[in-house]
């Protein structure tokens, strides 16, 4: 795979990767900075009042019709986080020029855009458009509330700012509903001008164009100050205490369990691919224990999975389950594990886990959004490895290695989301 | 084998299509991706609940939920050995599901295709059930069928196709329910696969680095050909009136979600599908896409939020406008979606907006080409319904702004307009309607 890392000005890196499999290109520009309460609130308030217009697009009418002008190009700010890390991310994907009607090339005007939103965002007086801010609060707040809609990913979301109490980790990405809420105009501004300034950032280039090309482009319209080169680091706790559980009761059919475990893996380690196929051969495929004896010899769920959070070194084992059969069902997935735990794996299972975990990883290189994502969180995580090389090493874990992350896996915390129907 | 070889070099893509010997459709997409992506599909989905052959005089009814429940089953082998074990020893990630109108087996894998090619014909070929598998089964779909019944979207969509739809089943959910899945036996699951899961009742499409003369020999290796069944479906009833204006439930959601949909007149079979649907793309794009001024309007007044999308549904009968989204006050959504179709009646898009929104859709269809999974994903509906996708860009790129006023005028009734809306439980203003 050919990849180039630049470093235009100190704490600036921009890594370029060749990919012609697909139809368009993504350019994304994320400045780092820790994954603080404050910082959560004022990302995703920022993100949702910078997406609304732009100095030369100030209306989100006019922002939105030069995107599609562009033939739907994407631009847009995020906040999104690797471990206790926010990424604030500002992304351009657009179609490549062999496929526009013509071969228009959309790089250079895609570019213009994207820098009218980093660089030269919508002001008014010493602060973001009040208006705007207002709107986007509101909204802001009624997304963190809708949390709860989907009842699987709340019951994990929850479980895990319980395990992680008092870490950084615990603070949800898009903030809390009473820190949005007092937040201002004037202090986004602040924010942002600081996280433009200061913060690390990591540009990733994926897609068909010379690298020296895509470079020199980012370089022309993201003309960025040297800055800061301390990239926040995530804590990764290696012990628990006793175990703690916690039960909330709501008026839904199916109650969630969800189990959360530390696995101690740091990412950026040879381990970290050992824990990989761990948890394939554990409840991620479904030939794995949780798929197969939880789920289709008991039939004590419809959906039985772990949800590795890698970069945090946890992992939430994740179920819809009837109430009454939760002790059963806790039992089941601790059994499990208990056995692996044992060495108690097949050569079957092993084989079936590393080809799993290993096509996924080869699957990467095959989009070009998911390939952006490998590279901007390896930057992050301190990973060196592409997925081809992430794939080979993945062939090679033995049983031993795979018990031996499995060893390290400890349970800390017990959430459940008991349904008074069933 | 003789093959059909099909290329659009607007947007790169190929398509190569044969039949072979046992009736089996076959649809090639070449791609230089590392992983290729099969996906077989049977035409027989939750809408078909009554059937029969044509050497008999009577209508079989299957209970509500049949196609998935076989679905489930179809993973199950004589040798007790699923087909997620066998495709775990050859490397492949596989999935099924059941759709309205279809069911759908697929994998990706990136190694040993041809055996992972050999389980997904085997395993809609070969069925096997039992009836303690059959009863284990009721036990997990049970489950599967509590989870929607807590997922706000799946009951906002269930009852909308309620209110718009008077007798088609495409009311009935896919699942079916407890109570009906309880019917479901062994001798009725080998009765609906022999009908349904005949070679020529189903498609098979690959996207990735495969020959056609690799695809053939396994075909040859897993298929036989047999007599293919005539079967008859019981043809749908439907009136052109909706059943009912607005249809409401509670569930634990923060902020009340809505679905408008309008029904639309059962398709004329002279109508292209493609055509009809690039029409439909360009013109709710200008109507509702985020540079019209309806949308920007409602989200700078408060009426809609972020949370909005719109599209036009359609399949082998019906077909409806869909316009979906969050609102603090849905009761006023319907009003305003019926206001704008009303103004666009009387004044029309500019060039410049139907340029703009033709571009998003051509944009659209070509991203759908962009990986393995949603190119073979997407051929397999066509192909059953038909359709050469291949022509879909050629198609948006054809349709001029003459065509999508005759769009507009000819549809989009509004006496033929629902909504159904998920309020938090206990919300004031409580409905009573259902």
């Amino acid at each position: 795979m050919n990849v180039t890392h630049l470093s235009p000005v100190t704490g600036v890196t921009f890594i370029a990767v060749s990919n012609d499999k697909s139809k368009y290109d993504c350019l994304t520009l994320s400045f780092l900075l820790p994954r603080t309460r404050d910082n959560t609130a004022r990302c995703s308030l920022l993100a949702a009042v910078i997406n609304r217009g732009t100095n030369r697009y100030p209306t989100m009418r006019a922002l939105a019709a030069v995107q599609e002008d562009l033939y739907s190009a994407s631009v847009s700010a995020s906040s999104g986080a690797v471990g206790e890390c926010i990424t604030f991310t500002f992304s351009l994907c657009f179609i490549n020029k062999k496929y526009t009607i013509g071969g228009e090339d959309l790089l250079d005007r895609g570019m213009d855009l994207l820098s009218d939103m980093v660089l030269n965002p919508l002001l008014r007086g010493n602060g973001f458009d009040d208006s705007y801010v207002a709107t986007e609060k509101v909204n802001l707040i009624t997304d963190i509330r809708s949390r709860l809609d989907n009842k699987d990913s709340y019951a994990v979301r929850r479980c895990i700012e319980l395990m992680c109490e008092g870490e950084l980790f615990a603070n949800p990405v898009d903030g809390l509903e009473q820190d949005v809420a007092g937040l201002t105009g004037e202090d986004i501004y602040k924010h942002y001008v600081n996280i433009i300034e200061n913060c690390p950032a990591v540009a990733v280039y994926t897609g068909a164009d010379d690298h020296g090309k895509a470079a020199a482009t980012f370089s022309k319209y993201l003309p960025l100050a040297a800055r800061g080169t301390d990239i926040p680091r995530t804590e990764i706790i290696t012990s628990v205490g006793g175990l703690r559980r916690y039960t909330d009761v709501m008026d839904i059919n199916q109650s969630k369990l969800a189990i959360g475990f530390r696995t101690g893996v740091l990412p950026s380690s040879d381990e970290a691919y050992a824990f990989g196929v761990f948890n394939e051969l554990f409840g991620a495929s479904p030939t794995s224990r949780l798929f197969s004896e939880v789920r289709e010899k008991q039939s004590l769920c419809y959906y039985c999975t772990p949800i590795p959070q890698t970069s945090k070194g946890i992992s939430v084992v994740a179920a819809g389950i009837a109430a009454a059969d939760k002790e059963r069902a806790e039992q089941a997935i601790i059994d499990q594990l208990d056995d692996i735990k044992r060495g108690n794996i097949t050569d079957t299972e092993l084989s079936a886990a590393v080809r799993s975990l290993r096509s996924i990883h080869i699957g990467i290189t095959d989009s070009i959004r998911a390939l952006n994502r490998w590279y901007r969180t390896g930057f992050v995580i301190g990973r060196e490895d592409d997925p081809c090389r992430a794939a080979d090493r993945i062939a090679r874990v033995t049983a031993e290695e795979t018990v031996a992350a499995a060893r390290r896996v400890l349970e800390d915390t017990v959430y459940f989301l008991k349904g008074e129907r069933i | 084998m003789k093959t059909t070889v099909r290329t659009n070099p607007a947007i790169g893509e190929t398509i190569i299509s044969f039949t072979h010997s046992s009736g089996l459709p076959v649809y090639i997409n070449p791609k230089p991706h590392a992983t290729a992506f099969a996906v077989i599909a049977a035409k027989f989905g939750s809408c078909d609940t009554a059937f029969r052959l044509s050497s008999e005089k009577r209508f079989t009814s299957v209970p509500d939920g049949t196609a998935h429940f076989l679905e489930h089953k179809l993973f199950d082998s004589e040798s007790g050995e699923n087909a997620f074990e066998r495709y775990a020893l050859t490397g492949a990630e596989a999935n099924a599901y059941t759709t309205f109108e279809r069911t759908a087996f697929q994998f990706s894998c990136t190694e040993n295709f041809d055996e992972n090619l050999s389980i997904l014909l085997d395993l809609v070929t070969h069925p096997y059930f039992t009836s303690s598998s059959v009863k284990k089964e009721t036990g997990i779909i049970c489950q599967e069928i509590g989870m929607y019944d807590d997922d706000p979207d799946w009951q906002l969509q269930k009852n909308l196709l309620d209110a718009l739809y008077v007798r088609n089943p495409v009311k009935i959910d896919i699942a079916g329910t407890a109570g009906t899945i309880a019917g479901i036996t062994p001798e009725l699951l080998y009765r609906v696969h022999g009908a349904f899961y005949h070679p020529s009742n189903m498609v098979l499409c690959i996207s990735g680095n495969v020959t056609p003369e690799q695809v053939a020999a396994v075909c040859d290796a897993c298929l036989t050909a047999d007599p293919a069944p005539d079967i008859i479906l019981l043809p749908s009833d439907e009136p052109e009136r909706i059943n009912r204006r607005r249809v409401t439930s509670e569930l634990e959601v923060a902020q009340p979600l809505f679905a408008v949909g309008i029904k639309e007149p059962v398709p004329d079979p002279s109508d292209n599908d493609l055509r009809r649907s690039a029409e439909h793309a360009i013109l709710l794009q200008m109507m509702f896409g985020q540079s019209g001024s309806f949308y920007c309007d409602a989200y700078e007044s408060g009426l809609l939020t972020d949370r909005f999308d719109f599209g036009y549904v359609n399949s082998r009968d019906w077909s409806y406008i869909s316009v979906e989204g969050a609102a603090d006050n849905p009761d006023a959504v319907l009003p305003a979606v019926l206001a704008e179709i009303e103004k666009r009646r009387e004044v029309f898009f500019t060039d410049e907006e139907f340029s703009r929104a033709k571009k998003v859709v051509y944009a659209s269809e070509l991203l759908a080409y962009t990986g393995t999974a949603d190119t073979a994903s997407r051929m397999s509906a066509a192909a059953l319904e038909g359709c050469d996708i291949l022509d879909y860009a050629d198609i948006i790129a054809s349709v001029t702004p003459e065509d999508v006023r005759k769009r507009l005028d000819s549809g989009y009734d509004p006496d033929t307009a629902a909504i159904s809306i998920v309020f938090p439980r206990n919300h004031t203003g409580k409905d009573t309607e259902k």
